[in-house]
């Protein structure tokens, strides 16, 4: 599974663009999440989980409507992480 | 040790005048940017760079020598502190600063001078001032 | 006034070229800003005449704490919209708010019409309507630059002077001709260039030196130093000053909500050519900051253009920001930052406001297309993506070099209504769509909203974070989000500190420059705001119950999927009868 990461969000990865995820140890989103904060803090993981809202897409699709944090993941799903839209 | 207020990197500046801002509350309880002692302005409208008019604590202060009240006495590392009651507002070390730094207030009709506290330093948020050892 | 018990109203009659000023203890309860604007324009509007007569007030606002902490940067101006026919609101940065605050003016009132081409030089101890007959006509870097050397106090003006100044698009009844302020900020939307230029007002300066000391320096210190810490060392305004508002892009081309070629689409295909960091790689050159805000989200961007053979080359500087590239990037179909920068250029050399004239272009190129107009009525051949035809008509547009353009320069409800194709003309009750198509939340924010703006009541932010779509749920949160939005309108809180200034922090900071107030009263506050709005809505004619949505807006996906054209005016008709209740409640207004 690929991870992307767009605009602010990779302030919180140093920078990196993208990351390879093994399926098997993410079977949702809420336990990615929590993989990634291994790597990249408890901030990260923050950001995601309360406060911000960020947008989440799965192959291109709002988490919104595949269960938010419990959308299942498997293997070749690309998982976008993107900052909530302000305004300007 | 003693310290000394420089601007080498006003090309960041962003113009936000926050140095001004704090220079004034913190040191003459005041909001406006007319008792500031440290100055930002353009060179010519918003396109062009900003420079900051602080004073450069010189260790033969031309202001110090043409007071002829002796209002303005020797700062420890550079510069001059002011001794307000000897003051009696002639204007003459806001001409003879070499770099403009004295700001006249016509308020209180005394000069307000910069004592080097760093406080603009402190609230820069682009680190454009610096307060250097000497 | 900061620190009295009044507010300071300078009241101008450019006819007359006489002021007078009041000390009005009455409007302490509007707060200031947006709410003493929007009682002063009650006031003074003249329902009876159109919005370009000489009798109606232009009308500007600084907040309760504009300037004293951060990020209350803005000042309003408030007026009757040639664009709508109805309420004008606009807001604008750089140094205006200091320099009113400075000079020691809570409000300006301008009415009448000059007799001759004119500008206002304001300061502390002088008003004087001045002769602007060499400027006029002048574009807007060049009468910058004339004003500051004609308006020179005290030696320089050691940034204590603003001017706010129109191109020729205001002068030439251009219905959404902008403002600019100090260069790179703008009162953009709704035609107050317009305004301006019917009153034969090239410019305003201000030059403020009063002395203001400060209240209650201990509690004063300890609050400003809190907030300085919130705004720079915590992440909430981070992303503003790092690729800026351009970081949109990205999530709305990637959620489908990025208004695209006229709003054919929801994205774009050329989006990360684009997007925050493209510019921020190939065209940023420096980064600025309204006076009073340490954030720094004026992101200016630089390109070489080559104007002729021979390696001649000039430097072209403007500030972006997400919307400019919404209305003359994706929206025209245009693919290239330098491009997009050259035709922000364009815009803001004639004083246009860049979203309404993007929207306009992108009606004008698809009716073209399909046989509305010809090339007779566009004169260059107007297709999505070709950066210099657009670059002309917006010349074109500035000075009405024909009747087409004269009618497409009274915005495009106006054109399309003369032309055909409304059905994709994209404007909400007159007014050009924001970048956001996200779903019932921006779409009716803008319908119902009081200058039918996306930050009227955050629309897009609700699409985003509502788990589930619920039709009254979202109508509330619109209506109460907007009375909200008054109340921090009237500080003037720059929005993007919104997650900043809570309730707390808001009821702390006016509690330490002496203004004492609960938080049923910071509701109050907004209520009555917006109360007063909807008035001046109702006295100008508008009926929120009777906007009328383009087709488009139903027959193109927003991020959250198609919208239903039924449940639009369902929201429509029950926000509506919030607001007639609101109109009729019996309040405390004098």
């Amino acid at each position: 599974m690929k991870v992307k990461f767009y605009g602010s969000a990779l302030k919180y990865t140093g920078g990196m663009v993208s990351v390879n995820m093994d399926p098997k140890c993410c079977p949702d989103l809420h336990a990615l999440i929590n993989e990634l904060a291994k790597s990249f803090g408890e901030d990260f993981k923050q950001l995601i989980l309360g406060g911000e809202t960020w947008l989440v897409l799965v192959n291109a699709a709002s988490v919104k409507a595949t269960g938010g944090l419990n959308t299942k993941l498997k293997q070749g799903d690309i998982i976008e992480v993107l900052p909530i839209i302000g305004a300007g | 040790m003693p310290k000394i207020l420089r601007s080498k990197e006003m090309k960041k500046c962003l113009g936000c005048f926050t140095c001004m801002l704090v220079c004034a509350s913190f040191n003459q309880k005041n909001h406006s940017l007319i008792k500031s002692a440290i100055r930002v302005r353009t060179t010519g409208g918003m396109s062009s760079n900003f420079v900051a008019i602080v004073c450069l604590g010189c260790s033969k202060p031309a202001c110090m020598e043409v007071c002829p009240s002796n209002a303005l006495v020797l700062r420890d590392g550079g510069g001059v502190l002011l001794k307000a009651d000897k003051c009696i507002g002639c204007r003459q070390c806001e001409e003879a600063c070499i770099v403009n730094a004295v700001n006249f207030d016509e308020e209180t009709q005394t000069p307000i001078i910069c004592h080097h506290c760093g406080i603009c330093t402190r609230y820069c948020p682009h680190d454009c001032l610096q307060l250097i050892d000497v | 006034m900061l620190n009295e018990k009044f507010i300071r109203v300078l009241y101008i009659d450019l006819e007359t070229e006489k002021i007078r000023i009041e000390q009005r203890e009455d409007l302490l309860k509007y707060l200031g800003g947006v709410g003493v604007a929007s009682k002063l324009l009650l006031e003074n509007i003249k329902s009876d005449c159109k919005p370009m007569d000489a009798e109606q007030p232009i009308v500007f606002a600084i907040g309760a704490g504009t300037y004293v902490f951060p990020v209350l940067t803005k000042t309003v101006a408030m007026f009757v919209s040639p664009l709508t026919g109805e309420l004008g609101e606009s807001y604008a940065g750089a140094r205006m708010g200091m320099t009113m605050l400075m000079a020691g003016y809570d409000a300006l009132v301008i009415t009448g019409k000059a007799k001759k081409h004119s500008y206002l030089s304001i300061s502390t101890n002088n008003v004087t309507v001045k002769d602007a007959r060499a400027i006029w006509g002048l574009n807007v870097s060049e009468v910058g630059q004339y004003i500051r050397e004609k308006e020179r106090h005290a030696g320089h003006a050691d940034g204590k002077r603003s001017i706010v100044y129109i191109g020729p698009s205001g002068e030439n009844g251009v219905s959404f001709a902008c403002a600019t302020v100090d260069t790179y900020r703008h009162f953009g939307r709704m035609g107050l260039g317009v305004c301006m230029g019917s009153k034969n007002l090239k410019a305003i300066s201000i030059y403020g030196n009063r002395s203001i000391p400060i209240l209650n320096h201990k509690k004063y210190i300890k609050l400003y130093q809190e907030l300085y810490k919130k705004c720079t060392a915590t992440e909430y305004m981070a992303k503003y000053h790092d690729a800026g508002t351009p970081e949109n892009i990205m999530p709305l081309n990637k959620s489908g909500g990025l208004p695209t070629r006229n709003m054919r689409s929801g994205s774009f295909e050329e989006a990360g050519r684009i997007c925050g960091e493209s510019f921020a790689q190939k065209n940023l050159v420096r980064k600025m900051s309204c006076t009073g805000c340490p954030v720094g989200c004026i992101h200016i961007g630089m390109y070489r253009r080559e104007f002729d053979k021979g390696h001649e080359y000039e430097a072209i500087s403007v500030s972006y920001d997400y919307e400019l590239i919404f209305a003359l990037g994706t929206f025209l179909g245009v693919a290239n930052t330098d491009a997009i920068i050259s035709l922000i250029h364009e815009v803001e050399e004639l004083g246009l406001d860049a979203m309404s004239t993007g929207v306009c272009l992108g009606w004008a190129t698809e009716a073209l297309e399909k046989g509305y107009i010809t090339e007779a009525e566009t004169l260059v051949k107007l297709r999505f993506g070709k950066a210099e035809e657009y670059r002309k008509a917006i010349e074109y547009l500035a000075t009405g070099t024909n009747s087409f353009y004269q009618a497409l320069g009274k915005g495009s409800r106006h054109a399309s209504s003369i032309y055909g194709g409304e059905d994709f003309a994209m404007h909400v009750a007159g007014n050009e769509m924001a970048g956001y198509h996200t779903g019932y939340g921006s779409l009716i924010g803008a319908a119902v909203g009081a200058r039918h703006s996306h930050l009227d009541n955050g629309g897009y932010s609700f699409d985003q974070s509502m788990e589930e779509f619920d039709e009254d749920k979202l109508v509330d949160m619109i209506f109460a989000e907007e009375c909200e939005r008054c109340m921090t309108n009237s500080l003037i809180m720059c929005l993007f500190a919104r997650k900043i200034y809570d309730r707390q922090t808001i009821l702390d900071a006016l509690d330490s420059i002496g203004f004492e107030l609960t938080n049923e009263e910071l509701t109050e506050i907004g209520r009555r705001v917006y109360k007063t709005k909807l008035q001046i809505k109702k006295a100008l004619g508008f009926q929120q119950k009777g906007v009328k949505l383009p087709k488009r807006f139903f027959e193109t996906p927003s991020m959250n999927g198609m919208l239903d054209e039924a449940v639009a005016k369902s929201m429509i008709r029950k926000y509506a009868a919030k607001s007639d209740l609101l109109l009729a409640e019996n309040s405390d207004e004098s």
